[in-house]
C-alpha cells in the first residue's frame, strides 16, 4: 500500500536522479575539448514496482542504474591500428623529404650540375690540352664536384644516425607509455572489482593506447578486470597481470631482435626501414662515386709509365689524388707525359666517359638521375599514402566522435530538460508537503 | 549520424587545411615559375627534365666546340691564302728569273726578294690562333717552320704529323687539318727543299733548271697547297653545318625543356585564384557554422 511518505520518496529519487544526471551533462560539457573523452550518461529505470493487490503494479520512481560512457570498442581498435600505420607513412615521408631536399635536384648547384661541369672542363682540356690554366679548371672542377658528393654522403650520413637515435627515442617512449599503462590498469581493477565502470580511467586507458600506436603496432585485450596487455610482433611486453617487459638489447631470448624484425606500424617501423633505405641510398652512391673514380683512373693512367690515379676514393669520400691538387700539370691531357703539347687525345676520352654505360648500362649522369628519380618516385608514394590513411583515420575519427564526442547543443538541451525535471519532482514534492499539512494541521482538529 | 560540435570545428579545419596547402602549391609554382621544385613533384617530369637539362648541357659544350674550331679553320684558311699569294709571288719571280736576257744582277735581285718571301712564308705557315700553332700538328707550342741550321735558306717543318681533332657531337669528331707537312710535303718532296733549289738555281744561272723542272715542282706545291686549302674549306663547311643543327637541336630542346618544366602563367594564375576562392568561402563558412550554438538562443 503506497502512503504519502512513499510519494515523497519517490519525488526524492527523482530530484536525486536529475540531479546526477545534470552533473553528468556538466562533466560532459566541462570535457568537451578533452583529447579522447567519451561523453557519459546516467542511465535511469524505473524502480522496483510495488504489488497492490487486485490493482497491479505500482510504480515507485526512479533509480539510478549507472553512469555509462558511449564508446565503440571495435571502432577504437580500428583507430589505434589506422594510427599506426598513418603514424608509419608519415615518418616515412617526412624521412624521404630529408633525402630529397639533401639531393637537392633541380638546381644549378647539385651534383648533376657539378658532375657536367667536370666533363665540360675535360672538353676544354682536350681542345688546350698545353694550357696550364685549363689543367687547373679540370682540377678545380673535379675537386668542387668531390666536395658536393662528399657533402651529400656527409649529410645523408647525418639523417641515418638521427634516424638511429630516434629509434631509441621510440623504445623509450614505448616503455614510458607502457608503464603507464600498467599503472592505468592497476587502478582500474581496483574499481571494476568493486563492480563499477572506471568511466574516466578507461578513457584515459584508450588514449595511452591511441599515443602508444603512433610508435608501434600492437595487440591489446583487456581480461575481466578490465586491465589491458600490449603485444608487440608477438612478444608480451604487458601482461593483463601487470608484468612489464621493457624493450631494450638485455631482453630475454631473441624477444629484441623479434619486435624489431617484426614491427609493422608505428614510427618505430619507419625510422627502422627509414634506417635500411638510408643505407641502401649510400651504398648506391657511394658505389657510384667509386665506379667513377675507378673508370676516370683506368683513363687517365692507362699506357702512362708514372702515371698519377686522378680521384682518390677512400672510406666513403671521394677526392682528387692530393698529388695532382698541388701540381695541377700532372694533369695528362695526352697520350704520356712526352706527348706533344698539342695532344688532346686522353682528356678528350676522360670527356667522353661522359657517354659511356658503365654503371649497370647506365652513363653516370643516367645512373644519378634513376638514383634522384627513385627517391621521388618512393617519396611520392609515400605521400599518397600517407594522405589516403590520414583521409581513412579522419573518416574514422568522425565517427569516433560521432559516437563518443560531446554535443554542446544536446548537453544543454539536455541540461533544460533535467533542470525541468527537477523542478517537477520538487514540485510533487511541494504538493505532498501541502497534502501532509492538511493531514497534520487540519484534520481532525 | 550524430553531429557535435568538435566534428564540425575539425573538419572545418582540416578541410582549410588541405585548401591551404593547394593554395601554398600554387603560389609557389607562379613565384617559381617552374612546374616542379623537387623529384616527388612529378618524378616522370623530373627524370626528363633531369635528361634535357644533361643534354643541354653537352649540348653546349659541342656548341663552344664547334665555334672554337671554326675560329681555328678559318685562321688556317686565311693563313693558307697569304701562303698561296707568296707561293704565287715566288712563281712569278723563277718565271721571270728563267727568263735568258736578266743580268747577273738582275738574277741576284729576283733570288733576294723570294728569299724574303721564303720568310714571308714562314712567319705565315707560323700563324697561331689563340697562341697556339695552327700548322704544327699536335706540336702546338713550338713555331712549327723554321730555317735549318746549315742551310740559311732552307725552310724545314719541326711539327708533327698527327692532325688535332674535336667533338662536334656526341660519338662525332672532326679531323683539323694542323699538319703542316700535310701542306708542304715531307723530306725532299718538301716546299723547303724546292724553295732552297730555286734559290741554288738562281745562285748557280742554272734557268734551265728553273723553268723545267723547278717551275713544275713549284707548280705541284701550289696545287698542294691549294688542295689543303680546299679541305680546311670543307672542314669549315661542315662545322657551320654542324652548328646549325647543334643550334636546332638546342633551341627544339629548350622548347620541350619549357614545355615540361615552365608553368603557363595565365592558367597557373587562374587555378590560383579560383582556390584563393574556395579558401575564402572555406573560411567564411566555417566562421558562420562554428559560431552559433543552442546556447544563443536560451535565456
Amino acid at each position: 500500500m503506497s502512503g504519502l511518505f512513499t510519494s515523497l520518496h519517490t519525488a526524492k529519487k527523482g530530484m536525486n536522479a536529475q540531479q546526477l544526471s545534470l552533473h553528468t551533462t556538466g562533466h560532459n560539457i566541462s570535457n568537451a575539448s578533452t583529447e579522447g573523452y567519451s561523453r557519459q550518461r546516467v542511465e535511469l529505470k524505473a524502480d522496483r514496482s510495488f504489488p497492490l493487490s487486485g490493482i497491479g503494479q505500482l510504480g515507485t520512481g526512479v533509480k539510478v542504474d549507472a553512469v555509462i560512457r558511449t564508446v565503440d570498442d571495435f571502432l577504437t581498435r580500428q583507430i589505434r591500428e589506422e594510427n599506426s600505420a598513418l603514424s608509419n607513412y608519415s615518418t616515412r615521408a617526412q624521412i624521404l623529404a630529408e633525402v630529397e631536399a639533401v639531393l637537392n635536384e633541380p638546381t644549378d648547384y647539385g651534383l648533376a650540375f657539378s658532375l657536367s661541369e667536370v666533363f665540360g672542363s675535360w672538353q676544354e682540356l682536350s681542345k688546350n690540352p698545353e694550357s696550364l690554366m685549363a689543367k687547373t679548371i679540370v682540377v678545380q672542377k673535379s675537386t668542387g664536384m668531390a666536395e658536393n658528393f662528399n657533402g651529400l654522403i656527409d649529410r645523408l650520413e647525418r639523417i641515418e644516425e638521427k634516424t638511429e637515435t630516434l629509434i631509441d627515442t621510440d623504445l623509450r617512449q614505448i616503455n614510458t607509455i607502457v608503464g603507464n599503462i600498467e599503472s592505468v590498469n592497476r587502478q582500474i581493477a581496483k574499481i571494476t572489482v568493486t563492480g563499477n565502470a572506471p568511466n574516466d580511467l578507461l578513457d584515459q586507458r584508450d588514449q595511452l593506447l591511441k599515443e602508444l600506436s603512433e610508435f608501434t603496432d600492437f595487440q591489446s585485450k583487456a581480461d575481466q578486470f578490465g586491465r589491458a596487455n600490449v603485444v608487440i610482433a608477438g612478444v608480451e611486453v604487458l601482461t593483463n597481470e601487470g608484468e612489464i617487459t621493457a624493450i631494450d638489447q638485455d631482453m630475454a631470448g631473441d624477444d629484441y631482435s623479434r619486435i624489431m624484425e617484426g614491427v609493422k606500424g608505428g614510427s618505430l617501423k619507419a625510422h627502422l626501414e627509414g634506417k635500411a633505405y638510408l643505407q641502401q641510398q649510400l651504398d648506391e652512391l657511394k658505389g657510384f662515386a667509386a665506379e667513377m673514380a675507378n673508370r676516370f683512373n683506368t683513363e687517365h693512367t692507362d699506357g702512362v709509365d708514372g702515371g698519377h690515379d686522378f680521384f682518390l676514393f677512400e672510406d666513403g669520400r671521394l677526392r682528387v689524388n692530393s698529388d695532382i691538387q698541388e701540381d695541377p700539370s700532372l694533369v695528362l691531357p695526352g697520350g704520356n707525359y712526352e706527348s706533344p703539347d698539342g695532344d688532346g687525345t686522353r682528356a678528350a676520352a676522360i670527356a667522353n666517359l661522359r657517354f659511356e654505360k658503365f654503371l649497370d648500362g647506365k652513363t653516370l649522369e643516367e645512373k644519378y638521375n634513376s638514383i634522384v628519380t627513385g627517391v621521388g618516385i618512393d617519396k611520392q608514394v609515400t605521400d599518397k599514402r600517407a594522405s589516403n590513411q590520414s583521409a581513412l583515420l579522419d573518416q574514422m575519427n568522425l565517427r569516433r566522435e560521432a559516437t563518443s564526442g560531446v554535443s554542446l547543443d544536446e548537453e544543454v538541451a539536455n541540461m533544460v530538460k533535467f533542470q525541468k525535471s527537477y523542478e517537477a519532482n520538487a514540485r510533487v514534492m511541494a504538493i505532498m508537503t501541502e497534502m501532509l499539512d492538511v493531514l497534520i494541521n487540519r484534520t481532525g482538529v | 549520424m550524430r553531429i557535435t560540435n568538435s566534428m564540425i570545428h575539425r573538419q572545418t579545419i582540416s578541410n582549410m587545411g588541405k585548401n591551404l596547402t593547394r593554395l601554398q602549391h600554387y603560389q609557389n609554382q607562379i613565384s617559381s615559375g617552374k612546374e616542379l621544385s623537387k623529384p616527388s613533384d612529378n618524378p616522370l617530369a623530373f627524370s626528363k627534365i633531369f635528361d634535357l637539362h644533361s643534354h643541354i648541357r653537352v649540348n653546349e659544350q659541342f656548341g663552344t666546340n664547334i665555334r672554337d674550331s671554326i675560329g681555328w679553320v678559318d685562321t688556317q684558311d686565311s693563313a693558307l691564302q697569304n701562303a698561296g699569294d707568296i707561293l704565287h709571288r715566288v712563281r712569278d719571280l723563277v718565271i721571270y728569273g728563267a727568263n735568258g736576257t736578266q743580268s747577273e744582277a738582275d738574277l741576284q735581285i729576283i733570288k733576294d726578294e723570294i728569299i724574303q718571301n721564303i720568310h714571308g712564308f714562314k712567319d705565315v705557315m707560323n700563324t697561331n690562333f689563340n697562341g697556339k700553332y695552327v700548322f704544327g700538328g699536335q706540336e702546338t707550342t713550338k713555331p712549327p717552320f723554321g730555317f735549318d741550321g746549315e742551310d740559311a735558306d732552307k725552310l724545314v717543318y719541326n711539327g708533327n704529323t698527327v692532325n688535332l681533332t674535336r667533338e662536334i657531337s656526341k660519338g662525332v669528331s672532326v679531323e683539323l687539318l694542323t699538319s703542316g707537312a700535310e701542306l708542304v710535303g715531307e723530306g725532299d718532296d718538301s716546299l723547303g727543299v724546292l724553295l732552297s733549289d730555286i734559290v741554288k738555281a738562281l745562285e748557280d744561272g742554272d734557268q734551265e733548271l728553273l723553268s723545267g723542272e723547278l717551275l713544275g715542282k713549284l707548280d705541284k706545291g701550289i696545287e698542294r697547297l691549294l688542295n689543303g686549302r680546299a679541305k680546311i674549306g670543307g672542314i669549315s663547311n661542315r662545322l657551320e653545318g654542324t652548328e646549325g643543327r647543334n643550334n636546332a637541336e638546342h633551341l627544339e630542346m629548350k622548347t620541350l625543356l619549357s614545355s615540361l618544366e615552365d608553368i603557363d602563367i595565365a592558367e597557373k594564375y587562374m587555378e590560383y585564384s579560383i582556390m584563393a576562392n574556395v579558401y575564402q568561402a572555406s573560411l567564411a563558412a566555417g566562421a558562420k557554422i562554428m559560431q552559433p550554438g543552442l546556447m544563443d538562443y536560451l535565456r
